[in-house]
């Protein structure tokens, strides 16, 4: 096997018990084996998932250890826009950050929760905000690939709808175009 | 053999009990609790995909579950226990005889340690423990790592025939990591007991004999080749700075290391075997040195053991906390500190976040809300579960340890008799796993030696905290079929108790009325302990076939906005809004359980098309 370079990109999802943030943090973590890269992350399980903060880290590449350090995170998923502050000091200076909210400016952000509602299914926040996230530039993970491992670790009763949600995201930043200019 | 190697993605704990399978391990046993639950949870799933004969069990507690294990070992199986770090105190009374006599077949203890805490009620480390007991402990840098330690645990127990232990962190058990999976083995082990009394049933005389073999042993496994210390480093003499750690932590000093492009400069020792220590392997290590930093979690165990204070700086005399989690964060200045390299300081952690609550329509809300319209003034006990959270609701005084709450009930009790003093009412609650776990000798306890007081036993007929595991008071086994239920009310009955009620929490109105007569029995001359079932599934339980009914719910106009539901009901689907200064329902939150109606002060929350 010819040597490569490794991804070495570490992400960072949070939100609140019951939002999805376990089942993105599978996803990512397939996703990146089916790319050829190791990865290691750490998951939030117990208690906190009862509506408490919760906060998954995946380190894509050449890593032993699952915890991000202090400025050091490239991308951030947030599910809950509050939530978004208490990681702050593990971001990078150039961290893409991609929060579900009311559309604000700072951030790429996406009001998620709307149309996962929209679809009839809140509890596909989650994906919306992945499918935003896939449509810019700067997104390590390939969009189509995301599409495959969701089909590959989805329940088969709600596999339509995920990947409803994933390409409602998707879609959402691709029609926003221009105004956010994603990637950037 | 089954096929070969390949990769998967795994949870650590997924990890741990695909390990255990391919190690031909076919007793495995466990009570929930984080950071373990998974693991049995895993076996059971494993041997349904692999079509394999094991006998996996909830036990009701880990004393239980540890001498189920324990006996196939001594049938010549390989056997497997796993627990919390508190669950190991529940089961050290076993940990330490089983030591002495020792074990035939593998026997692997998991006990999952919480630094932080991050679930638990103590940071302990179960290391600590295994030198208590004299077990040999193995301390896991990742997933990938536990699984090697896992078969190399195995092979240790049976060459040696002792308990081996291992230790993962709640970090371990909750990293997922990209593994391979191998061939399972097939030991197809015949079960067979040789008798031997002075060693099975060994009286104290013979206990002497035991332990004078069971030291031996230990002398002779610290020298394990594949369980010494080891360097990262191909020639470790030729760096100037040396770091001894086990666990994550090691992990997370290799990937800090590697940041900071000093990977060639500082020998960076694993230690996957922290008890029996190899001091003659590490002497050298001690000599070539001036000056050592260890690194582990969560108490100095490598470090006690190697003593020499002068030179080696950990938590005894140096810079490492004493309590909390060792995260990268706060390794790295210490790094720095010690390789007396200029560094930044960092931006502290800020604390805070959203803390949890009981689930919308969760019974226990309704429970406890009762409980505390019911009798205000009372003195509430509870217990280790979902329902700890009904302190949020002030509905909870105290929380020690699994089935306190009878226990501490009883002693509230006699201690107000005994000092004369105005007795308030006291409520206890327990979850039904928590009270078949250790709440059911509690309640034989209390009384037997004539206590008082109003026993609520939330019963939500799971183990919902850790992930809704089934109780024996569902009967359900590990892979959900279905197996022998025993009743509650039975149980409790059985306990000796005469006033045993049971109730739906949903029905407040009921509860509270019921609430007060079990008061009133406490208090009546031919009374006692009152023991009333709040009795309502959790609606997490997928397990449960039936939706539960729904009530559409709106706020009407009449809502003063004082928040009262919102203090006082803590529902999540409760939320105000301040522009509106009014409190709306989130439909999507909102499971139509419909006990606010009996919360709001005014009457403003009503059901949808009723006025």
């Amino acid at each position: 096997m010819k040597a490569k370079k490794s991804l070495q990109t570490q992400i960072l999802i949070c939100g609140l018990g019951g939002q999805g943030v376990l089942f993105l943090t599978r996803l990512i973590n397939e996703a990146a084996v089916l790319m050829g890269e190791d990865v290691i992350s750490s998951e939030t399980h117990g208690m906190a998932m009862r509506g408490g903060s919760v906060v998954s880290y995946v380190r894509i590449g050449n890593y032993k250890s699952p915890l991000i350090r202090a400025g050091q995170a490239d991308i951030i998923l947030s599910l809950a826009e509050q939530e978004l502050a208490l990681y702050a000091h593990l971001l990078k200076q150039n961290c893409q950050i991609y929060v579900n909210m009311p559309r604000g400016k700072k951030f790429n952000s996406i009001h998620a929760t709307r149309i996962a509602e929209g679809l009839g299914a809140p509890v596909i926040t989650n994906l919306v905000l992945l499918g935003f996230a896939a449509a810019h530039a700067g997104f390590p993970i390939d969009y189509n690939l995301l599409k495959k491992v969701l089909k590959n670790i989805s329940p088969p009763r709600v596999l339509e709808i995920n990947t409803r949600a994933l390409e409602e995201g998707f879609n959402a930043a691709r029609n926003s175009q221009g105004s956010t200019a994603p990637g950037s | 053999m089954s096929d070969t190697s390949r990769y998967r993605v795994l949870l650590g704990n997924e990890a741990i009990a695909r390990a255990i399978i391919e190690s031909g391990c076919t007793v495995s046993t466990s009570y929930p609790g984080t950071p373990a639950s998974e693991i049995l949870e895993s076996i059971a799933r494993f041997r349904d995909e692999e079509n394999l004969k094991i006998h996996v069990e909830w036990s009701v507690n880990e004393k239980a579950a540890f001498e189920v294990a324990l006996s196939h070992s001594y049938m010549g199986g390989r056997a497997s226990v796993s627990m919390k770090q508190v669950g190991l105190n529940v089961a050290s009374d076993s940990l330490m005889s089983a030591a002495y006599t020792g074990t035939m077949g593998g026997f692997l203890i998991i006990a999952a340690d919480d630094p932080g805490p991050h679930s638990s009620q103590t940071e302990q480390d179960s290391r600590m423990l295994a030198m208590l007991a004299k077990v040999p402990v193995l301390d896991p840098i990742s997933p990938e790592n536990a699984m090697e330690l896992v078969a190399l645990g195995y092979q240790l127990s049976e060459k040696y025939s002792v308990p081996v232990m291992l230790r993962p962190t709640t970090r371990i058990c909750h990293a997922r990591q990209k593994v391979s999976i191998g061939a399972i083995e097939n030991l197809k082990r015949k079960s067979k007991f040789s008798r031997d009394p002075n060693r099975w049933a060994a009286t104290p005389r013979f206990r002497l004999k035991l332990h004078r073999e069971l030291n031996e042993k230990l002398a002779v496994i610290s020298a394990e080749k594949a369980l010494l210390p080891k360097s990262h480093l191909k020639n470790p003499s030729s760096c100037k700075h040396c770091i001894i750690s086990s666990g994550v932590a090691y992990a997370y000093l290799y990937d800090i290391l590697a940041d900071l492009n000093l990977l060639e400069e500082v020998s960076l020792y694993q230690v996957p075997m922290p008890y029996p220590l190899s001091l003659k392997a590490l002497n050298p290590v001690l000599d070539r040195f001036e000056n050592i930093l260890v690194i582990e979690e969560s108490y100095p165990v490598i470090e006690m053991q190697i003593g020499n204070y002068k030179k080696v700086l950990g938590r005894v005399n140096g810079p490492v906390p004493q309590q909390g989690e060792i995260t990268p964060d706060v390794l790295f200045p210490l790094v720095n500190n010690f390789l007396k390299r200029p560094h930044k300081s960092l931006k502290i952690m800020k604390e805070g976040g959203q803390r949890p609550t009981l689930c919308p329509g969760c019974g226990h809300r309704a429970a406890f809300f009762a409980i505390k319209k019911a009798l205000p003034k009372a003195l509430y006990p509870s217990d280790i579960g979902c329902y700890t959270l009904g302190i949020n609701l002030d509905a909870v005084d105290t929380c020690l340890c699994m089935g306190a709450s009878i226990n501490q009930a009883a002693g509230f009790y006699h201690s107000f008799h005994i000092s004369g003093s105005e007795s308030r009412s006291i409520i206890a609650t327990i979850g039904d796993s928590t009270f078949i776990h250790s709440g059911i000798t509690a309640l034989i306890n209390s009384v037997y030696n004539q206590a008082r007081f109003i026993l609520v036993i939330l019963d939500n007929s799971t183990t919902a905290m850790t992930g809704n595991q089934p109780t024996a008071a569902t009967g359900m086994l590990p892979d959900r079929s279905p197996g022998t239920s025993i009743d509650l009310e039975v149980m409790v009955r059985g306990c000796g108790v005469e006033f045993i009620r049971v109730i739906d929490p949903y029905e407040v109105l009921d509860f509270i009325v019921l609430l007060k007569e079990a008061e009133q029995y406490t208090r009546a001359v031919d009374g006692g302990i009152a023991v009333i079932i709040a009795r309502h599934d959790c609606l997490m339980n997928r397990d449960k076939l039936q939706p539960p009914e729904r009530h559409p719910l709106v706020v009407s106009a009449e809502c003063t906005g004082c928040q009262y539901c919102i203090i006082n009901f803590e529902c999540p689907a409760l939320q105000y809004e301040p522009g509106k200064k009014k409190v709306v329902i989130d439909s999507a939150l909102c499971t139509g359980c419909a006990v606010c109606l009996h919360v709001c002060p005014v009457n403003a929350i009503k059901t949808k098309g009723k006025k």
